[in-house]
């Protein structure tokens, strides 16, 4: 079973603002610049959706009403939310902070089969959480988000093993999860527009065209998924860490985008310290105006969880970049080749200082709150909010 | 129109259990008295936990910040047509 909370923050903005409820909003940053990260449902016929900038989407509506989004307000609901979900089935995967996969194999004979279970869900979100949500109930995972996709808004929609072929025979491949534009564009210069043409092209000229992933699509196109529900509290370890800032006007002088580099490192530091991780690649991108974007990363001998050695390497990735002269909108810094990290004592001395003051600073921050005790040269700069990261999931 | 606030202000609730009843509110020397609590959710800044309130009186929508630890309530942001 999938359950996809409808325009998940915009709803939850709505539900705590009746001035809001029927009307046109857009939750974003705080940032004019910034991008809208959910639509309500009455703003989404003007063509608004996700990952538009609040610039444009107020050109499609002017009568739409911008919302900073509160991060915290969407945390608490959703783990509202997956709290009622385990009560259905232990076997919950959270895949984001608005969608969960339940495998609810062992639960049907408890809540008298598929379809009463998943109504009984929505109920208890709607009376519990006062929200919507749409639930799709397959076979397996891909044909489940599949259903609940198909029967937004506050839908449910059942996909037996039996009905697939007749679903999957007209339905465009760019409807399943996983085939994006770029990947439709790919299939529908090869002739292939539907599931069912997909399943007739042969899985050798599949793989021919696209590698591995061509028996992946074969399997797709057939509603065939093995991956299995995998528990939050069972999820492998994460395989990066990263943050994005978009800036409040275009950047072209490279002073100002480093001190944003090394603030982002500071943040991308932190919580790879609370994660207890430490990484040996470290990325920049640069998204330029005509959001044209760039990432290099370089590679290092030992893993890090430091903000001002992840900066130093942040730094010699991007000194080494000629800029386009139209000037750059966001920035942003990741680490990967996660290890985790131990609490082995440095060796020279100035190591062994510089780590007592990272975990001074941090005994300080973790008592105060982000940012109480940080580096002079961060100062200066700005703290206003962001929005939280779709592929928000909670701890373990 | 949203109007950022960040005042000390007096509130009267009833805690109940899980729920909070929040009853009225002074701010700059007028009362409003709640008719609904909207919304309610809880943020940590370091260690200090803040319960958030979304209340209104029907015509003004309040967010209300209370420090759990300092027992100090604060009008952060007020809501409004217009």
């Amino acid at each position: 079973m999938h359950v996809d909370m409808d325009a998940f923050f915009a709803s939850v903005e709505q539900r705590g603002n009746p001035w809001l409820r029927g009307r046109p909003i857009a939750v974003s940053g705080s940032g004019w610049r910034s991008v809208v990260t959910s639509a309500s449902y009455q703003a989404r016929p003007f063509g608004i959706s996700a990952g538009m900038p609040v610039a444009q989407a107020m050109r499609l509506c002017p009568a739409l009403i911008r919302v900073e989004g509160n991060s915290d307000k969407y945390v608490e609901t959703s783990e509202q939310v997956i709290a009622l979900l385990r009560e259905v089935t232990p076997l919950v995967e959270v895949a984001s902070i608005d969608e969960c996969y339940l495998d609810i194999t062992g639960s049907l004979r408890l809540f008298g089969g598929a379809e009463a279970l998943a109504r009984r869900v929505k109920a208890r979100i709607r009376e519990e959480v006062g929200l919507a949500c749409s639930v799709g109930v397959a076979p397996n995972k891909l044909m489940a988000k599949l259903a609940s996709g198909l029967s937004k808004p506050d839908g449910l929609l059942r996909l037996t093993a039996e009905e697939l072929p007749a679903w999957l025979e007209h339905l465009p491949v760019t409807e399943l999860c996983g085939i994006g534009p770029r990947l439709g564009a790919a299939l529908t210069a090869m002739g292939v527009r539907t599931c069912a043409e997909l399943s007739r092209v042969p899985v050798a000229a599949l793989t021919a065209r696209f590698g591995i992933v061509g028996r992946h699509l074969h399997e797709m196109a057939r509603g065939v998924d093995s991956t299995p529900v995998v528990p939050t509290e069972e999820r492998p370890d994460a395989k990066s860490v990263g943050h994005t800032l978009t800036l409040d006007q275009d950047l072209h002088d490279r002073e100002p985008m480093r001190r944003h580099l090394f603030r982002l490192a500071e943040e991308v530091a932190r919580r790879l310290r609370k994660g207890r991780y430490a990484g040996r690649t470290v990325t920049v991108m640069v998204r330029y105006a005509d959001f044209v974007t760039w990432s290099r990363q370089t590679t290092l001998e030992a893993p890090l969880d430091e903000g001002l050695a992840i900066y130093d390497a942040a730094r010699r990735v991007f000194d080494g970049l000629r800029l386009r002269p139209l000037g750059v909108r966001l920035l942003g810094v990741t680490v990967s080749h996660l290890v985790h990290a131990r609490d082995q004592l440095p060796l020279l001395p100035s190591l062994q200082r510089r780590r007592a003051s990272v975990q001074a600073m941090d005994a300080v921050n973790d008592r105060y709150g982000e940012f109480t005790l940080t580096r002079a040269t961060l100062l200066q700069m700005e703290t206003r909010t962001r929005p939280i990261s779709p592929s928000w999931r909670p701890l373990a | 129109m949203v109007e950022v606030i960040e005042e000390p202000v007096r509130v009267a609730a009833v805690f109940n259990g899980r729920h909070t009843e929040i009853r009225w509110l002074q701010w700059r020397g007028r009362d409003y008295r709640i008719r609904q609590v909207t919304d309610h959710w809880r943020a940590r800044e370091g260690r200090a936990l803040f319960h958030y309130f979304a209340v209104t009186d029907g015509a003004m929508l309040f967010e209300l910040r209370f420090h759990a630890e300092q027992l100090a309530w604060e009008l952060t942001r007020t809501y409004c047509e217009g």
